[in-house]
């Protein structure tokens, strides 16, 4: 798809038989590699789990996975908060901003099995997200499959182009903040209460951890969202040039 | 436990098509269908090997967000995929629908 | 050979399926799968990893593929934007910019 940038470059003389063969006999190669160092390796009895298993009670919740991603090495949850936001600041949809932040737009077709479909299982996913959320602290779930969910009831809802989110208004803007700044204000209070960058104090882990999750869910959901409208939303001109008026 | 292996040994041999399929097969349309095919059984086989949170999140986002983001984006460059016919199935009309 | 062990190399089997996707494939959106499929097969790789027997697995590993399965979807998005800004460029549009590059102009994408 990019020979239309290539005027300028006359191209190589490709062979693709040849490339093809000499990349699988390259990569053949590289599989028997990997294969043959990881037969003479033992992987057993290294690893961290008895550290985790041994600290499990000093985190504030019992479920390990959630453990490790909010306590024992919260910096990597930060900063993967920090690069999604940083992706979505690059495809953000651009759209006034003074419009709402929820819309429902003129419907121009009227499709019964979507509808029903947002009607029913839209509603219910928002609900198992929360449950999700809650119930990340001792089993498995937690703030990113929740956000994942609220994300996929976003998408759902989108389809049809009937309701639409605008991601430039203040509202949304603060949304996909939030949970970078819950986390970093969390990070940062706690060097002044504890002395180090995000070491809960004991008693209060659990309503912090719980604290920045939630906050967390509802950044990634939307976040998520608006990967998703950046690709879609430009499928629908009228709808992105707001030619139809909001009717909320 | 020799049964486990074999649901085991099958999954991976279907992974393994599935993931050969998502890239080279004819059409990307294909492709996408048989990536997000991939992501469920990923999520198959996060469960197999007891990493639940993993599952959750795979289901979700690798079979759920991954595969709307990427039928939106075939959605955008659809025309020009027809015209070089590397789409079999769309008919122009369809295609003309999105300019 | 347990199955731990047979999830591993099928992991290293995805990740080279998709290596060989990232060089071969032609289409953009094909390497973007493909580098999807490597991304999936190190995590089998990774999880297949951290389980040590029935019951006992290692979290680090599962929270370092959580981690990994967002920023993979982000990345895609960002590749799949990238993409289709590439894919609507006009070709007048990219010549008259050329002519003109002796002045730096912003494309309207």
């Amino acid at each position: 798809m990019f020979k239309k940038l290539d005027t300028d470059y006359a191209g190589a003389a490709v062979d693709k038989n040849a490339s093809r063969l000499s990349v699988s006999i390259l990569v053949a190669g590289l599989l028997v590699l990997l294969v043959t160092a990881l037969l003479g390796y033992d992987a057993h009895d290294v690893g961290l789990e008895p550290l985790v298993t041994q600290s499990i009670e000093l985190s504030g919740v019992t479920n390990p996975v959630t453990a490790v991603l909010l306590n024992f090495r919260a910096y990597d949850t930060l900063l993967e908060i920090a690069v999604l936001l940083i992706v979505v600041i690059a495809v953000l949809p651009i759209d006034d901003r003074r419009t709402a932040f929820f819309r429902r737009v003129a419907e121009t077709k009227h499709d019964l099995v979507l509808s029903a479909l947002q009607r029913w299982i839209a509603p219910a996913l928002v609900i198992f997200a929360g449950y999700l959320l809650w119930a990340g602290a001792y089993q498995p779930g937690g703030a990113f499959q929740a956000g994942a969910l609220l994300a996929g009831a976003c998408v759902l809802l989108f389809q049809g182009g009937t309701y639409r989110i605008n991601y430039t208004s203040s509202i949304a803007r603060l949304l996909l903040v939030i949970g970078l700044i819950i986390f970093v204000a969390v990070g940062l209070a706690l060097i002044w209460v504890e002395g180090s960058l995000l070491t809960y104090p004991l008693e209060s882990s659990s309503i912090l951890i719980l604290l920045i999750e939630a906050c967390a869910t509802i950044s990634i959901a939307i976040a998520l969202a608006s990967l998703y409208s950046s690709l879609f939303d430009t499928a629908f001109p009228a709808v992105n040039m707001g030619k139809n008026e909001s009717i909320t | 436990m020799s049964l486990t292996m074999v649901f085991d040994a099958l999954l991976i041999l279907s992974m393994l098509t599935l993931g050969w399929m998502s890239i080279f097969s004819v059409s990307l349309f294909r492709c996408i269908v048989f990536f997000v095919c991939l992501g469920l059984l990923a999520t198959i086989a996060w469960g197999q090997l007891g990493a639940f949170d993993v599952a959750i999140a795979e289901a979700a986002i690798g079979a759920g967000i991954t595969g709307a983001l990427l039928l939106a984006a075939w959605n955008q460059i659809r025309p020009l995929v027809a015209k070089d016919s590397d789409m079999v199935e769309t008919n122009q009309s369809v295609a003309q629908e999105h300019v | 050979m347990t199955s731990e062990l047979l999830y591993m190399i099928a992991g290293l089997g995805l990740f080279s399926i998709g290596l060989s996707g990232v060089l071969i494939a032609g289409h953009v959106m094909r390497k973007i799968l493909a580098l999807n499929v490597m991304g999936v097969g190190i995590f089998m790789f990774l999880i297949a990893l951290a389980r040590k027997s029935e019951s006992v697995f290692d979290p680090v590993p599962h929270a370092m593929v959580l981690t990994g399965i967002v920023i993979a979807v982000a990345g895609t998005a960002l590749a799949l934007n990238l993409m289709v800004r590439i894919h609507n460029i006009d070709e007048t549009e990219l010549e008259r910019t050329r002519q003109e590059s002796a002045k730096p102009e912003k494309i309207e994408l």
